[in-house]
């Protein structure tokens, strides 16, 4: 989501600097009909209406200086961010239940990096996977699982695609949140298969 | 591409909240002194007011402009390869294989089970299949050898049987 809209971004600035750059250019060599080529770069007139400002042109002015500020943030934080710019997920709440079903009262918190760590523990397991990377995303109760497996190249990606399926049936067992959609991308690493635990 | 433009645009982004601050700096100082600081912006209009666009610096930075600019649009509209091929789909899980590392993959394999001493491996999504062109530097009658080698490693990666494979073959040079 952050590699396309930088994609984007950085195509419209590349279309505005060629724009740019091209009257420049023609107005430069004289070929733009109505501009001089003698004409100043900064024209008094724009001087002079700087310097006439009123006070809430002023405002208008430092304000836009804080809304580009403010987006000058959100681009920087988007690379930041891991996930590609998806919410990570919060923490899982659930509700203690008794053996008749109601509810007691009291609730088990579980931390949303701790439950990522788990589901790695468990991938790591797996015959063949060296190494896991797990993101959750969206909501607790129905999250976006995404995940980046290292594994050995001696590996057959079918085998451990079975086995990562079964982790993951796991894993929506013993936390009842089945993930809402789980895209898991193998990466082959140079090395040997661990023994299968 | 895309780690240059995540590192573009976080230099974007800084160039833009420097800015951003400057520009409420320098209001906020002009309004209360009377002078802008810490940039004259006075100084620097004077030196627009006395360049005009004939001049040759202004010159050549629209043309530096213009290039800079179709260099970048060049780099940002031609396809890019995909980071990931995809291995099978369901709807609920998808499974997705890292290309780059595929390449290396199959690279390693044909090196190491044929008399190929280089071996160079594009890998890219062919409609639902994958094409595989492998590049290597060995005898033409080790071809058969290196089509195996490559098309056993697409299988164990759990790539798609019937991809097609294109080996391309430079013979290794003699030392005399």
């Amino acid at each position: 989501m952050v590699d396309r809209r930088n994609r984007l971004r950085w195509a419209l600035i590349a279309l505005l600097l060629v724009a740019a750059g091209v009257a420049g250019s023609l107005i430069s060599f004289d070929r733009l009909p109505r501009v001089d080529a003698d004409t100043p770069l900064l024209p008094d007139a724009a001087v002079a209406r700087w310097r006439q400002a009123e006070d809430w042109r002023l405002a208008a002015l430092a304000a836009l200086g804080l809304l580009l500020a403010l987006y000058g943030w959100r681009i920087l934080a988007a690379q930041l961010r891991r996930g590609g710019g998806r919410t990570a997920m919060g923490d899982l709440e659930l509700a203690a239940t008794n053996s008749n079903g109601d509810r007691p009262g009291g609730r088990t918190v579980v931390r949303s990096p701790a439950l990522a760590h788990s589901i790695e523990d468990d991938l790591e397991r797996v015959g063949g996977v060296q190494r896991a990377l797990v993101g959750l995303f969206g909501s607790p109760h129905q999250p976006e699982l995404r995940a980046q497996l290292d594994v050995s190249g001696t590996a057959d990606l079918r085998r451990v695609r079975e086995r990562v399926t079964a982790a993951l049936e796991r894993l929506a067992a013993t936390t009842t949140v089945p993930p809402r959609s789980a895209t898991v991308t193998f990466r082959v690493v140079e090395g040997h298969t661990r023994r299968v635990q | 591409m895309r780690p240059f433009n995540r590192i573009l645009s976080l230099l974007l982004g800084l160039a833009l909240i420097a800015s951003g601050l400057l520009i409420v700096v320098e209001v906020v100082t002009a309004f209360v002194r009377d002078t802008p600081w810490p940039i004259r912006v006075d100084q620097w209009a004077a030196t627009l007011r006395q360049q005009t666009f004939a001049d040759t610096v202004p010159r050549i930075v629209f043309l530096a402009t213009a290039a800079v600019g179709l260099v970048l649009l060049a780099a940002e509209a031609r396809p890019w390869p995909k980071r990931s091929l995809t291995l099978a789909s369901d709807g609920q899980r998808s499974w997705w294989l890292h290309r780059r590392s595929a390449e290396r993959q199959i690279a390693r394999a044909v090196r190491s089970g044929t008399s190929a001493t280089a071996a160079k491996v594009r890998l890219r999504p062919r409609g639902p299949s994958w094409r595989l062109r492998v590049g290597v530097t060995a005898s033409p009658e080790a071809r058969p050898d290196i089509e195996q080698r490559a098309r056993a490693a697409i299988q164990r990666l759990g790539g798609p049987q019937d991809a097609p494979v294109r080996v391309r073959i430079a013979k290794a040079r003699r030392v005399n």
